[in-house]
C-alpha cells in the first residue's frame, strides 16, 4: 500500500494539473491577463522609446548650450585656464567638460561621478576614466586631429560634433559627448546617457508585469473553480437524463449569466423529451391497438381459407386486412417523415383557393353521396409558400374527417380567407380537453374507435401544418356547433407588385 | 414485353418476375445495380422496374446514368412505403412512373401496360376527338356526345373520361386515376374514385343502355375496346 501512495499523490497532481488546464474560465482569465501583459510590455517597450528619443534630444540641446557657453567664456578670456574650475560649469544635468590642448594636453575631464567619489577635484586623464573609455575619448580626438590636417594641407576647423561612447565606469554608464574646436584646441562636454534610466525603466515593467500577473491568475483560478462547480452540476443532470430521469430541473432560481440561461434552455429540451417519449409510448399502445383487429381478422380469414368452399373470398378479406395494416403504416411513416425531415427546400409559391377548390371538386360529390353538403367560400385568395400536394392532403384529411365523423344531414364548409383555411362541420365536434391529444399520431376519440379510419388523419393534417409553420387550431363551429379547424399558414410573398 | 427487374429480396423478386411473365412478359431479373446499368445499357428492353434501395449502386444512381446516358426506357422506380419525398426525387431523377412497396401485382402490370404505350409515342397522339361506339369527346371544347345526344359532364368527369378512353383495353388502377385526373398520390380514405366513377357511370351508360366501363374488381377499372 505504501509503494502505492507516492505514485498515486503524483498522478493525483498529474490529474489537478490537468483538471486545471482543462477549466475554460482559468484559460480564460489566463489568456486574459497574457494579452494584457503582452500589451502592457509593448506599451512599456514604446514608452521607453520615447523617453529616450526625449532625453536624448534634450541632452543633445544641453550639450550644445554648454559648449556654446564654455567656448563663448574661453573665447572672452583668449586663453584657456591651465586649472579647469570644474565647479563652475558643473550643472545639476551632470554635464562635464575637457579640453584638448593643440600640443596634446589634455585638460580635465571631469567626470561628475568623481564629485561623489572623491569630491570636486581636478581630474586629467587616465585619472578618472577607465583605460577602454579613455582610448575611446582618445579615438575621438585623433578623428578631430584626421580632420584637421587635411590633403591638400589646409588646416580645416573641426567639425562640430556628437559621438557615443559607452564607458564602463563604476556606474555602468553610456556617455554622450560634444566636441568642436575653440582656439586652437578642442573642446568636449559631455553628459551621462539615457543608459543610465533606461535599464531601470524596463525593470520598472518587468517588475509591474509580474506583479500584475498573479492577481490575474489568481482571480483566473477562482473563477476557474466557481464555473466548474456550476458546469460540473450541469453535468451530472446530465448524466441522469442520460439514465432516463426527465424530471430533472438544471436551472437555478434566478437567472443569473449566461450559463443559467443554459441551464434554462436544457431544462426546455428536457421537458419537450419528456413529452414526446410520453406520446411516443402513447403512440405504440395505440399502433398495437389499432393493429389488434385488422391483424385478428387477417389471421381468422386465412385459417378459414383452407378449410372453407370459397378460399378466393377470404384470400380477398386477407387482402383487404392486409391493406388496412399496410395504409395504417405507411401513414406512420409518412407522419414520421414528415416530422424528421426538412422539405422546406421544395416548397413553391401556389395559390391556397386553388387547392381548395380542387379539394372541393373532389369531395363535393362523395359528401353528397354520405348524405351531406361539401360547400366551398373563397373571401380572400393569398399565395402561400409550400408543399402543394402536402397541403392538398392536409385539407383532404380534414375533408374526410368530417365526411366520416359529422354524420348524415351534416353541413361541412370549407373557406379561404386570404392565408386562413377553415373547414367547419355541424357534427358532434371534438370534447375541448381533447382537442390536443386528437392531433397525436393513431389517439382517437372512444365513440370513434368503433368507425373505420386509424386516427391518423389529424396527425398528418398536424404535421404537414407544423411542416408549413402554420397554426392549427381546433375549435366550436360556427354558433357553437360541431368542429372548426382553422390552419393559418404564415403569410406568403406579396401579391407580385410588378 | 421485354422487361428488366432490378430487386435484391429473392422473395418479392421471385414473385414479381413470376407474375409479369404469367402476364406474358419476358423478364430479366438482375439483383445488383451494377450489373442491372450494364444490362440495361447493352440489352433493348421495352421497360425497366427497378427497385430503389439495392446493394452496388442503388437504382436512383442507375436511373440517373442511364438518363445521362440518354438512354430513355421507360422506368418504373420502386420504393419503400410512405416515402413521399422519394416520388419526387425519383420522377426529378427521370423515372416515368413510381410505385411504393407492397404492391399489388396488378398495379405493377396496368402500370407498365400504360408506360409501354406511352414509350412507343401511343395514347399521347395530339388528338383533338375521341370517339368510340357512339361515344365522342371533343377535347377542344370539352364537350361530350353519345349517339348525339349531348353529356353533360363536369371538369373532372370529363378528364376522368378521357384517361378512361385513351386507355381503352387496359386497367386504369385507382391509383393511377387518382394520380391522373385528381392529381392526388396518396390513398383517400373514402370513396373518391367509386363515387366520381359511379356518377360519370350513370350520365354515359344507364340513359344509352351502354356498356362503355368494366370494374375489374380488386384491380381497377377498363374502358372497354
Amino acid at each position: 500500500m505504501q509503494s502505492t501512495s507516492a505514485p498515486s499523490g503524483a498522478r493525483g497532481i498529474c490529474s489537478l494539473i490537468k483538471r486545471l488546464i482543462r477549466m475554460s474560465a482559468l484559460r480564460q482569465a489566463m489568456a486574459l491577463s497574457l494579452a494584457f501583459l503582452v500589451l502592457l510590455s509593448i506599451g512599456g517597450l514604446v514608452l521607453d522609446d520615447i523617453v529616450t528619443e526625449e532625453f536624448r534630444a534634450e541632452t543633445e540641446a544641453d550639450l550644445r548650450e554648454e559648449f556654446q557657453q564654455i567656448s563663448a567664456g574661453f573665447r572672452r578670456d583668449g586663453a584657456f585656464p591651465r586649472e579647469i574650475d570644474t565647479a563652475h560649469v558643473f550643472s545639476d544635468r551632470g554635464i562635464g567638460y575637457a579640453v584638448l590642448l593643440a600640443d596634446g594636453t589634455v585638460l580635465g575631464p571631469v567626470q561628475p561621478e568623481a564629485f561623489d567619489l572623491r569630491g570636486f577635484d581636478i581630474l586629467e586623464g587616465e585619472a578618472l576614466f577607465e583605460p577602454e573609455a579613455y582610448e575611446a575619448l582618445e579615438r575621438i580626438f585623433e578623428l578631430l586631429d584626421e580632420d584637421d590636417s587635411d590633403s591638400d594641407g589646409q588646416p580645416i576647423a573641426p567639425q562640430q560634433e556628437l559621438f557615443d561612447v559607452e564607458f564602463e565606469a563604476e556606474a555602468d554608464l553610456g556617455w554622450r559627448i560634444y566636441a568642436g574646436p575653440v582656439l586652437d584646441g578642442v573642446l568636449i562636454v559631455y553628459a551621462p546617457g539615457i543608459s543610465a534610466f533606461g535599464s531601470d525603466l524596463t525593470t520598472v515593467i518587468l517588475f509591474f508585469v509580474i506583479l500584475l500577473s498573479l492577481p490575474a491568475i489568481v482571480v483566473g483560478l477562482i473563477f476557474g473553480l466557481r464555473a466548474q462547480r456550476r458546469l460540473n452540476h450541469i453535468g451530472a443532470g446530465f448524466d441522469r437524463i442520460a439514465d432516463g430521469d426527465l424530471s430533472v430541473r438544471l436551472a437555478p432560481a434566478r437567472v443569473r449569466d449566461d450559463i443559467d440561461e443554459l441551464t434554462v434552455r436544457i431544462d426546455g429540451a428536457t421537458e419537450k423529451l419528456a413529452a414526446s417519449i410520453r406520446q411516443m409510448s402513447d403512440f405504440s399502445a395505440n399502433i398495437a391497438h389499432d393493429l389488434r383487429t385488422p391483424l385478428t381478422r387477417l389471421r381468422l380469414h386465412l385459417e378459414e381459407s383452407e378449410q372453407a368452399e370459397d378460399p378466393q373470398a377470404h384470400s380477398a378479406a386477407a387482402i383487404e386486412q392486409m391493406d388496412n395494416i399496410i395504409a395504417i403504416f405507411a401513414a406512420i411513416q409518412r407522419i414520421a417523415r414528415l416530422k424528421g425531415h426538412d422539405r422546406r427546400d421544395g416548397f413553391r409559391t401556389f395559390s391556397l383557393a386553388a387547392v381548395a377548390v380542387q379539394a372541393h371538386d373532389i369531395y363535393e360529390a362523395v359528401a353528397q353521396d354520405a348524405g351531406q353538403d361539401l360547400s366551398l367560400r373563397v373571401e380572400e385568395d393569398a399565395s402561400i409558400q409550400g408543399d402543394q400536394s402536402l397541403v392538398m392532403q392536409l385539407l383532404a384529411n380534414l375533408i374526410e374527417n368530417a365526411i366520416r365523423h359529422a354524420g348524415e344531414g351534416a353541413v361541412i364548409t370549407l373557406k379561404v380567407v386570404g392565408n386562413v383555411l377553415s373547414l367547419s362541420d355541424t357534427g358532434p365536434g371534438i370534447p375541448e380537453d381533447e382537442r390536443d391529444r386528437v392531433l397525436d399520431p393513431l389517439y382517437r376519440l372512444d365513440r370513434s374507435r368503433t368507425t373505420a379510419g386509424a386516427g391518423l388523419g389529424l396527425a398528418m393534417v398536424k404535421a404537414i401544418a407544423d411542416l408549413h409553420e402554420a397554426d392549427l387550431q381546433l375549435m366550436f363551429g360556427p354558433g357553437g356547433v360541431g368542429l372548426t379547424v382553422q390552419v393559418s399558414f404564415p403569410p406568403g410573398m406579396a401579391p407580385s407588385k410588378s | 414485353m421485354r422487361i428488366l427487374l432490378l430487386e435484391d429480396d429473392a422473395d418479392i423478386g421471385a414473385w414479381t418476375s413470376k407474375g409479369l411473365g404469367a402476364a406474358g412478359h419476358v423478364v430479366d431479373w438482375i439483383e445488383n445495380g451494377r450489373e442491372a446499368l450494364i444490362a440495361a445499357s447493352t440489352r433493348d428492353y421495352d421497360v425497366l422496374v427497378f427497385d430503389r434501395m439495392v446493394p452496388d449502386l442503388d437504382g436512383l444512381s442507375a436511373l440517373r446514368t442511364l438518363r445521362g446516358a440518354r438512354i430513355n426506357t421507360p422506368m418504373i422506380l420502386l420504393t419503400a412505403l410512405g416515402a413521399v419525398e422519394d416520388r419526387v426525387e425519383g420522377l426529378e431523377a427521370g423515372a416515368d412512373d413510381y410505385l411504393s412497396k407492397p404492391f399489388a401485382m396488378s398495379e405493377l402490370l396496368a402500370r407498365i401496360t400504360a408506360l409501354s404505350r406511352r414509350g412507343r409515342g401511343e395514347g399521347d397522339a395530339p388528338a383533338t376527338k375521341l370517339s368510340h361506339r357512339g361515344l365522342e369527346l371533343d377535347l377542344l371544347s370539352q364537350t361530350c356526345t353519345c349517339h348525339g345526344t349531348a353529356v353533360p359532364l363536369n371538369p373532372k368527369e370529363f378528364r376522368l373520361l378521357e384517361v378512361l378512353m385513351r386507355s381503352k383495353g387496359r386497367i386504369q388502377t385507382r391509383a393511377m386515376l387518382l394520380e391522373r385526373v385528381w392529381d392526388i398520390n396518396f390513398e383517400p380514405s373514402t370513396s373518391v374514385v367509386e363515387t366520381h366513377m359511379s356518377r360519370l357511370r350513370n350520365k354515359i351508360e344507364k340513359p344509352f343502355d351502354a356498356e362503355y366501363i368494366r370494374t375489374i374488381r380488386g384491380s381497377g377499372y377498363m374502358f372497354i375496346d
